[in-house]
């Protein structure tokens, strides 16, 4: 446990050093969620119905943007090898850098998705079901994408390559994520909607680092 | 690394090989390796420090990654045994080349382990860097510790076995 929080604190350490890479994700995700009002204009039917997709999909392009860099840095100066070499478990350390990286890409999100959804004239039921699912969603994301992220390390051009294996595999979370929000403004039960994605989240945790770790061990070899 | 991690597992067998008996070619398990691994100091060739970090830092992040009691006192006087007295709070990119490989010193000196695997260790270093290292070495394994290292320079060390490749 101590493991786990000393590489969480360190990355967010590392985060605060250089603040530009995080600042990157939040602008992109903030600017382009703020160009669907501008180009459809101020129909307020149409922004309502589109908003949780496109808050989404703007979501998981934001965290995917993060991606490239949680491994990529410790994995270029060494220091991956020696997490691997540490007597302090390896799935551990990974789990730390996934839950570090969604500090800084997830969280920001749900912090600025409320002030997002005015913009598409969302009401307060609503936003709060996008915050739900936002908050039971993006762990998800950031452990999913840490798969992808781990089997392109070291490879040229990488980047294209893992969002193609990773945006296919965020496809349930999308399905269930926008369609609570939805189904909530047209006031059907979502409590389905939260067991599934609370399930995937359940299931993420519980095979993810594994599977990371072993594909992190792959990339140093 | 898959090679170079069964050199050490066997290296490890060797190590236990008084107080218990493993048939050759027995898988590790990662309870093994964990045990091996306390027991071992990479250096490869990248110097692993984070950039953003200062040296101290640097320090006490491998202490707690190798569960490594260190207190700031004692972190600051393994930099300053290798001369970075006055650098401990500078982030490592700020370093020279030389300097970066003093830190690298610092921490395999911490670190403490018996067996030390080191790929040239010497590059980047002064003369006075150099001979700190020696001393380093000579020290380590006057305390019964193995050291396996590369290098390109004529180097004189005590009870030094050279294999040339």
């Amino acid at each position: 446990m101590n493991a786990f929080f000393m590489i969480v604190q360190r990355d967010l350490l590392l985060v605060m050093r250089r603040k530009s890479e995080v600042l990157t994700a939040l602008f992109f995700f903030v600017i382009v969620t703020s160009l669907f009002p501008l180009g459809i204009g101020a129909d307020t039917a149409l922004l309502r119905k589109i908003a949780p997709g496109v808050i989404w999909v703007s979501a998981l392009l934001a965290t995917l943007l993060g991606l490239q860099r949680l491994f990529a840095s410790d994995y270029l100066d060494g220091t991956l090898e020696q997490m691997a070499l540490s007597p302090r478990s390896f799935v551990v350390l990974v789990l730390g850098k996934i839950t570090a990286h969604w500090v800084v890409c997830g969280l920001p999100l749900l912090i600025l998705a409320p002030v997002i959804g005015l913009q598409f004239d969302l009401d307060t039921a609503a936003l709060e079901t996008l915050l739900l699912t936002l908050l039971l969603g993006t762990p998800v994301l950031s452990l999913i994408g840490s798969i992808g992220a781990a089997l392109t390390l070291g490879l040229r051009g990488g980047g294209a390559l893992m969002s193609l294996l990773v945006l296919p595999l965020y496809i349930p979370v999308l399905i269930f994520g926008a369609g609570a929000v939805y189904a909530k403004s047209v006031g059907l039960d979502v409590t389905g909607h939260f067991s599934l994605l609370g399930a995937l989240l359940i299931l993420a945790l519980a095979f993810v680092p594994w599977v990371s770790a072993a594909a992190l061990r792959i990339a140093i070899e | 690394m898959a090679s170079v991690r069964r050199v050490f597992f066997d290296y490890w067998l060797g190590w236990h090989s008084q107080s218990r008996v493993k048939s050759p070619g027995t898988h590790p398990t990662s309870r093994m390796i964990t045990k091996l691994f306390i027991k071992l100091c990479f250096l490869g060739h990248r110097d692993a420090l984070k950039e953003d970090l200062s040296a101290l830092e640097n320090l006490m992040m491998y202490a707690a990654l190798g569960a490594i009691n260190l207190s700031h006192e004692s972190a600051l006087q393994y930099l300053w045994q290798f001369g970075l007295r006055g650098r401990e709070d500078l982030p490592v990119h700020y370093l020279s080349a030389g300097q970066k490989k003093r830190v690298v010193l610092a921490r395999i000196a911490m670190q403490g382990a018996p067996l030390w695997i080191l790929d040239e260790p010497f590059n980047a270093l002064d003369s006075q860097g150099v001979q700190g290292f020696i001393g380093l070495l000579e020290n380590h394994s006057s305390q019964g510790g193995i050291t396996v290292f590369t290098g390109h320079q004529d180097i004189n060390i005590l009870g030094l076995k050279v294999l040339e490749l």
